[in-house]
């Protein structure tokens, strides 16, 4: 087995799901200010979908031509079933770890 | 929709890989607008920022673009983060060299700008009117008479009448005014102006209307200044006067209030932030000159014209001679050898500026100068002490182009921290600047460094040093690719060791002229200041007075007159317990451009008065204890007293300078003199005293005639009040008493004469201080680049000087050797400095007061001074070069 997501890759892909399995760019990064109040740079929120296309994890529709021109065009990004899976390969992994960890625990450390 | 700033788009657009550019860009775009529609542009312009700063910031974005490829590609990126990294460390490694490379950056980029944005604030921006380059300022002159004169309105009207390269000539008359409050007067500061003013100025009230010519018909004043048309007087206003006195503009429009001149209707109201030019009226009300006024002789009034716009200046020039010769013919004897000057309303407005501005500008350049040499310097030594980690480098494949790469960064690296500190050191020096000159105290707060500039200086350091860097990096790729070649390196080191020989040269030279400029300004400032003004200004109060003029009158119809109101305001005055005595004066020393200052012709009453004679005296119309209350000397006969009154004989008391032009062989007093005040008449010398510095500490004193108050009476004069105790706390108990005399009689301003005569001086305190600190800088960095260039040699000649005393060379000897060595850079140095000098001490020549330009005292100061530190930079590495041991020397080959 190869490496888990990592932190950001996580929150990009799982703000995707949020978004239905397909979103632009900016609708991504739009939902992982409202869920989690950060305002992540847009650039890498770009560079992270590229990246987890290049793994095959998502797919990238290009905008047509039409809407190119208009200058209004982005690239709409979809969920493929190897990502999905990724996904939750490493929501296991997460969830297998904190099983039985006891909060109180936690919180008296 | 707002729409992203052009940084941003362009930024983004080279910042962000190829293939998600375009949509990157478009949500940047969406969520810049969102940004700005909910929050503000100022908001979302953070936002873009920190968007900016996370995808370039370290170790963030970059990588991951680079990795993705775009315009960083994979190559260009990684090696680019290798190069930053290493750079980074590389200069880490030397800190001492990084310190003061970027301490240099910052302090010539951090200063040059300060001054340049003070320079670009007052003398380079041209007044705010529309076409102002056409506006120019016109006045009498005569060759005979030093003074600045304005014009007289009958020439003034003539000038209208018979040239036609103006599109219009206007005037204006300064005039405190008496305001009536609900309780107790106001002054304001106001301002008559021809009707045609406000268009040859060429802006126009923003609220209610402009003056039309219903408001000037019949806008006439007598003599004395006072209102004598048939109605009430109509007045536009500046927007704060507005808002003072009615809260709101639109209250202040068509609002009437009571003066001395009668009720005065507010008609219009100019634009928030108005200035006049030359004045700082906030009120402008209509004057219109009679048809049947004469006085060619009283150049009273000042006057602003706008050229004609398919007009040249020469051409208007040309005509206003042609007019003023024609003037001359015409009425010889009040227009004989004046012409008229038009002066460039901006040169006007600076003028005074100019020369301590002037003065800074050429020691910034000098600074600026010894910063380039420096960084230039210390950037040839570092390479050139690194040419074995070059050459290694080279050796083991590493291209020119990177090696050169690797230079850029370190270069860059250095000018991003010099900037970055530059702009700390850029904004405080700002602020003093401005706060220690009176002139600009007014500008600190809402002036901030100019960008461009400090970009554009810190990018021509970064420049420089990379030109500097080059030079041995190249050498050295042309030289012999072997390691340590002993061929390579020696010619590297000796070519380079020059260059910086004649660096380190100029930096001495150009330091000693710094510190030569900077000696004698400071030995004109300490001039100035041991000069004695002739009178005493420690512990006196001045209080302005203006009288209203609806109440105190030359005659029976007012409630009463000025001629009674000052003595019995000196007397009501020294009743008070602190007080030793008061007097007053309508002209005022050290600030006569803000109070009535005139002069008259003069001659003896025993001899004609000689043709073409336009010799001038400066009238002071005073009350008896005016010498007193301002500790001024007598010389000979007697001060005024009650005999001198109405209906006494015509007296005067004239200065020493007058007596001795007059009367160079026998004693003044008791002679009789002839002035024209008001007109041509004989009067009786009764007292000579001592000269005094009216216009300044600087300027010699002029011929001076006084005139008893209580026979040439006049309503504005300045109370002189000798204090015992804290001037400044005494100042409230005065203006109480002045109102104490007369509840709706205000007090236009109460000053303290003492600071009036440190303002005097201020500029050049001003500069002697900011000039003396660039040489302390230049100084330190002179310092810095013989230690520097003496520590590279001794490193250099190591192996030589080990060598050497593994023969039984004395380490004394070495160490003399090494001194020796940089005493003949200081030399050549000094020697050049003193040629460089001339040129300096030329251009500040308009600032130095008492001291020949050559001022023995000044060379030689300076001169040792610069020895003195030099050598004492230079004994540090001499030190450690006699404390070679050559065995270590030895060892280490």
């Amino acid at each position: 087995m190869g490496r888990y997501l990592g932190e950001f890759e996580q929150t990009v892909l799982v703000a995707l799901v949020r978004c239905g399995g397909e979103a632009t760019g900016g609708r991504i990064h739009a939902e992982i200010l409202d869920r989690t109040g950060r305002d992540s740079s847009i650039s890498a929120v770009y560079v992270t979908l590229k990246r987890m296309s290049d793994k095959g994890y998502v797919a990238i529709r290009e905008p047509g031509a039409l809407s190119t021109t208009m200058g209004r065009g982005k690239n709409r990004y979809t969920l493929t079933g190897a990502g999905a899976a990724e996904l939750g390969r490493t929501r296991e992994m997460f969830e297998r770890l904190w099983r039985g960890v006891d909060p109180d625990t936690l919180a008296a450390t | 929709m707002t729409s992203m700033p052009r940084w941003a788009r362009l930024f983004f657009r080279l910042a962000l890989p190829a293939h998600v550019r375009h949509s990157a860009l478009a949500d940047l775009a969406d969520g810049f607008a969102t940004r700005a529609a909910a929050e503000g542009e100022r908001s979302a312009g953070r936002w873009l920022w920190s968007q900016a700063v996370r995808t370039l910031g370290p170790g963030t974005q970059l990588a991951r673009l680079g990795r993705a490829g775009g315009v960083f590609g994979t190559h260009v990126a990684a090696a680019l983060r290798f190069d930053i990294r290493r750079g980074a460390r590389a200069l880490r490694t030397a800190p001492a060299f990084s310190a003061t490379v970027v301490l240099i950056i910052a302090l010539g980029a951090g200063v040059a700008t300060a001054l340049y944005t003070v320079a670009e604030h007052t003398v380079l921006s041209r007044p705010p009117y529309p076409g102002a380059e056409r506006l120019y300022v016109l006045r009498e002159a005569n060759d005979a008479v030093s003074q600045d004169e304005g014009a007289a309105p009958a020439n003034l009207l003539d000038w209208r009448a018979r040239t036609s390269s103006f599109e219009g000539i206007a005037s204006w008359r300064p005039m405190p005014l008496v305001a009536y409050g609900p309780e107790v007067g106001e002054f304001i500061r106001a301002a008559r102006v021809t009707r045609d003013f406000f268009d040859v100025i060429g802006v126009a009230p923003e609220w209610g209307r402009a003056l039309t010519s219903g408001d000037f018909d019949g806008a006439w004043y007598d003599s004395s200044e006072d209102y004598i048309g048939a109605r009430g007087l109509t007045a536009i206003v500046t927007h704060e006067l507005a808002t003072r006195r009615y809260g709101d503009v639109e209250r202040a429009v068509g609002a009437t209030f009571g003066s001395e001149l009668g009720p005065i209707e507010i008609v219009g109201v100019m634009p928030p932030g108005f200035r006049a030019p030359l004045s700082d009226a906030e009120l402008w009300l209509p004057l219109e000159y009679r048809p049947d006024l004469g006085g060619r002789n009283s150049r009273y009034v000042d006057v602003i014209a706008r050229l004609g716009a398919d007009r040249s200046i020469a051409e208007a020039r040309a005509d206003l001679d042609r007019v003023s010769a024609f003037l001359s013919s015409e009425y010889p004897d009040t227009n004989g050898g004046w012409t008229v000057e038009a002066i460039d309303l901006h040169r006007r407005s600076i003028a005074g500026h100019g020369a301590t501005l002037a003065t800074l500008a050429v020691a910034v350049l000098c600074l600026l100068f010894i910063a380039f040499l420096n960084v230039s310097a210390m950037q040839i030594a570092r390479w050139a002490s690194r040419e074995r980690d070059l050459a290694l480098r080279r050796t083991l494949g590493a291209s020119r182009g990177r090696l050169a790469q690797q230079l850029a960064i370190e270069t860059a690296l250095l000018c991003a921290a010099g900037g970055a500190l530059g702009v700390v050191v850029a904004i405080p020096v700002l602020r003093v600047l401005l706060a220690s000159s009176p002139r600009w105290a007014e500008l600190a707060g809402t002036v901030t460094p100019n960008p461009v500039v400090f970009a554009a200086v810190v990018g021509a350091m970064g420049v420089t040093g990379l030109a500097s860097a080059f030079a041995p990096a190249l050498r050295l790729s042309r030289a012999s690719r072997r390691v340590g070649s002993p061929a390579g390196s020696r010619s590297v080191g000796h070519a380079t060791g020059r260059l910086r020989h004649i660096l380190v040269t100029a930096e001495v030279a150009v330091t000693l002229a710094l510190l030569v400029a900077a000696g004698l300004l400071s030995r004109s400032f300490l001039n100035v200041r041991s000069v004695d003004p002739g009178f005493e200004a420690k512990d006196a109060v001045v209080l302005r007075l203006f009288l209203d003029k609806a109440r105190y009158g030359w005659d029976e119809s007012y409630e009463d007159s000025p001629r009674d109101y000052f003595p019995r305001l000196a007397a009501h005055l020294e009743t008070l317990p602190f007080v030793e005595s008061a007097g007053g004066v309508q002209a005022l020393p050290m600030l006569p451009a803000n109070t009535i200052d005139f002069a008259r012709p003069y001659w003896r009453t025993d001899e004609p008065r000689p043709p073409g004679d336009s010799r001038l005296a400066d009238i002071r119309l005073i009350t008896p204890h005016y010498f007193r209350a301002l500790g001024m000397r007598r010389v000979a006969g007697r001060e005024f007293d009650e005999r001198d009154g109405a209906e006494g004989p015509p007296v005067v008391v004239v200065n020493e300078s007058l007596a001795r032009r007059l009367f160079p062989e026998e004693p003044a007093v008791g002679r009789e003199l002839m002035i024209d005040y008001p007109d041509t008449r004989a009067v009786r010398i009764v007292g000579v005293v001592a000269d005094v510095r009216f216009y300044g500490l600087h300027v010699e004193p002029r011929p001076e005639i006084y005139l008893p108050h209580a026979q040439m009476p006049y309503r504005a004069l300045s109370m002189v009040v000798k204090v015992d105790g804290d001037p400044e706390t005494s100042i409230p108990a005065l203006t109480d008493a002045v109102l104490e005399l007369d509840s709706r009689q205000p007090v236009l301003s109460a000053l303290l004469l003492d600071r009036l005569v440190e303002g005097s001086v201020a500029d050049r305190r001003f500069a002697a201080r900011v000039v003396a600190s660039i040489a302390i800088a230049a100084i330190l960095l002179a310092a810095t680049a013989i230690y520097g260039l003496l520590a590279y040699l001794v490193a250099q000649g190591r192996r030589a000087i080990g060598v050497r005393m593994a023969l039984g060379a004395r380490s004394s000897r070495v160490g003399l050797e090494i001194l020796g060595e940089s005493m003949q850079v200081v030399g050549r140095g000094i020697i050049t400095g003193l040629a460089v000098a001339v040129p300096l001490v030329l251009a500040i020549r308009s600032q130095l007061f008492g001291v020949s330009l050559a001022d023995g005292w000044v060379l030689a100061a300076a001169t040792a001074l610069l020895a003195l530190l030099a050598t004492i930079a230079a004994a540090v590495p001499a030190y450690r070069a006699a404390r070679t041991d050559p065995a270590e020397v030895i060892r280490a080959d």
